[in-house]
């Protein structure tokens, strides 16, 4: 009969593996980032730098002088939370704090939030100024995605 | 003749009414409701503070943004400060035992967004000077439970507001990127200050205007340097039959915040003269995003209302933590404790030189 106890060899090894396991680099399953425009918008690239300013209210306009009307996802979201700390490098709490301040000083609103990717696409599909960030494999032929450039 | 023009006036007043078009409506869906309500309560360990331990009920406010069209919408934020009873006295209730607080249109305003670059403000507005005063003392938007007194409530540091509170008038402001590099700007031209007691929304005692500016640059994204500049004539009465006396007003201040990771540091300073008095104030402050339900921070204020009178310092240190026990909720508690210690020629010191106060508010915003 077997003991029902591991020995001292093999419960060193298992450690170890459980070790290395822990510490190997973890890889999150993200296709590509992309944002997206009304597809009647003649925007081909963005830098990142003006997205922050878009989502943080700081830039309202296109260059061909239409209004942005940035589309946002809710908090949880896992497209979103990439989107901030990859784009615009923002955590969660300090854009809370940020908007409460501008709300509250008459500076501005927020982006309006939406539950998933399928309903920020179909507001940018309906508005000429509408901008959001999904995954690409959201992005379909009624939107136009465009490239982010990032920082240097 | 007379008789052809009151003809012509006729059919061209019931042209103007049976093919006037419908009144202008604004799309509902795209109001902005805002507001927040608040509880305060305070307890000092001596009468310079609060020594009843008292309950406040401090705020009650709405904002409503109403975009008429994309670049041109209508701001106001009215709040009822304090528990507002404007009610007159029944027969078995004094005045006083009734009335009180106030009813204060903190903003209200036109804003037109020509461009990112130039946009305007007509109305009355919060005075744009340093990082609190637009802000006000709003409570979900401020990390303590007031914002620092030193500079924005010198008055209740023993010495005169730097700069009003509000401004009526013109204000031109923008955003300008430069590669990585952002800068805001505003400019404003306003009534200025009256002598207590009038409205300077209603009327000007002066033919003076106050003017002012404030610019805040971003070389890179965490951080934050600015300056603001406040100029005007400040209007006293003296006596009721002398004219009304005016005196000259000026008020500087510069801004550094640093915004790396959970951290924020933000400190101002303010430099203020009027009627020969020099007054300065400023503060340091860190807070730390410690998770999305707590944030601890520490204020250091100094003020000197007075450089011509000795002893009069006023140094505040705050010390507290935000807590949100709920994501979505909006509901904010908070938790201070503050030590005062004051020069003996400080004019706001009743008879003990120091004391200390424990605060709690809890806020909910919507």
């Amino acid at each position: 009969m077997r003991s029902p106890y591991i020995s001292r060899k093999t419960f060193l090894k298992a450690t170890l593996v459980a070790l290395a396991l822990s510490l190997a680099p973890v890889e999150k399953a993200f296709a590509e980032l992309v944002v997206i425009v009304n597809k009647n918008n003649p925007t081909a690239s963005i830098r990142a730098t003006d997205l922050r300013l878009i989502y943080n209210g700081g830039k309202r306009m296109f260059e061909n002088g239409t209004v942005i009307q940035p589309a946002n996802l809710q908090p949880e979201n896992e497209v979103r939370n990439d989107f901030f700390s990859r784009v615009l490098h923002l955590d969660a709490e300090s854009y809370r704090l940020y908007w409460v301040r501008m709300i509250f000083s008459g500076k501005g609103k927020p982006p309006v939030e939406f539950e998933n990717e399928e309903e920020a696409v179909n507001f940018v599909a309906t508005n000429k100024g509408g901008l959001a960030f999904v995954d690409s494999s959201s992005v379909d032929s009624s939107i136009k995605a465009v490239k982010i450039n990032l920082d240097e | 003749m007379r008789k052809k023009l009151f003809s012509t006036t006729t059919i061209l007043f019931a042209a103007f009414i049976f093919n006037a078009s419908p009144a202008f409506a604004v799309d509902l869906s795209k109001i902005t409701l805002n507001g927040f309500v608040d509880l305060e309560f305070s307890s000092a360990d001596n009468a310079e503070g609060n020594y009843n331990s008292s309950f406040h009920q401090h705020h009650l406010s709405f904002l409503l943004d109403v975009p008429v069209t994309d670049k041109l919408s209508a701001y106001t934020h009215i709040e009822f400060d304090h528990g507002t009873n404007i009610n007159t006295a029944n027969a078995n209730q004094t005045t006083a035992s009734r009335a009180g607080g106030d009813v204060i249109v903190e903003n209200a305003f036109i804003r037109y967004a020509s461009s990112d670059a130039v946009q305007f403000r007509f109305g009355r507005m919060l005075t744009p000077f340093g990082y609190y005063n637009e802000i006000h003392d709003a409570t979900p938007a401020i990390i303590s439970i007031a914002i620092p007194a030193a500079i924005n409530s010198m008055e209740e540091r023993g010495g005169i507001p730097m700069f009003p509170k509000w401004s009526t008038g013109l204000n031109v402001l923008g955003t300008v990127v430069m590669g990585y590099s952002t800068l805001d700007y505003t400019i404003y031209v306003g009534n200025g200050e009256n002598p207590a007691g009038w409205n300077d929304s209603q009327s000007d005692a002066n033919t003076n205007k106050a003017f002012g500016a404030r610019v805040n640059f971003q070389p890179v994204e965490y951080i934050q340097i600015g300056a603001s500049v406040y100029s005007g004539d400040k209007a006293s009465q003296t006596t009721t039959i002398a004219p009304i006396q005016s005196a000259p007003h000026t008020t500087g201040g510069i801004l550094l915040s640093v915004n790396v990771d959970s951290f924020f540091f933000l400190s101002e300073y303010a430099s203020s003269q009027v009627e020969g008095h020099s007054a300065s104030a400023g503060y340091g402050q860190l807070t730390y995003v410690l998770s999305r339900r707590f944030s601890p921070y520490y204020r250091f204020e100094y003020s000197d209302p007075d450089g011509s009178v000795s002893d009069d310092n006023w140094i505040e240190h705050i010390a507290g933590v935000n807590f949100r026990p709920m994501d979505m909720a909006n509901l904010i508690f908070k938790f201070e404790l503050s030590d005062n210690k004051r020069g003996a020629n400080n004019a706001a010191v009743k008879n003990d030189l120091n004391y200390k106060e424990a605060r709690f508010a809890v806020t909910l915003y919507f």
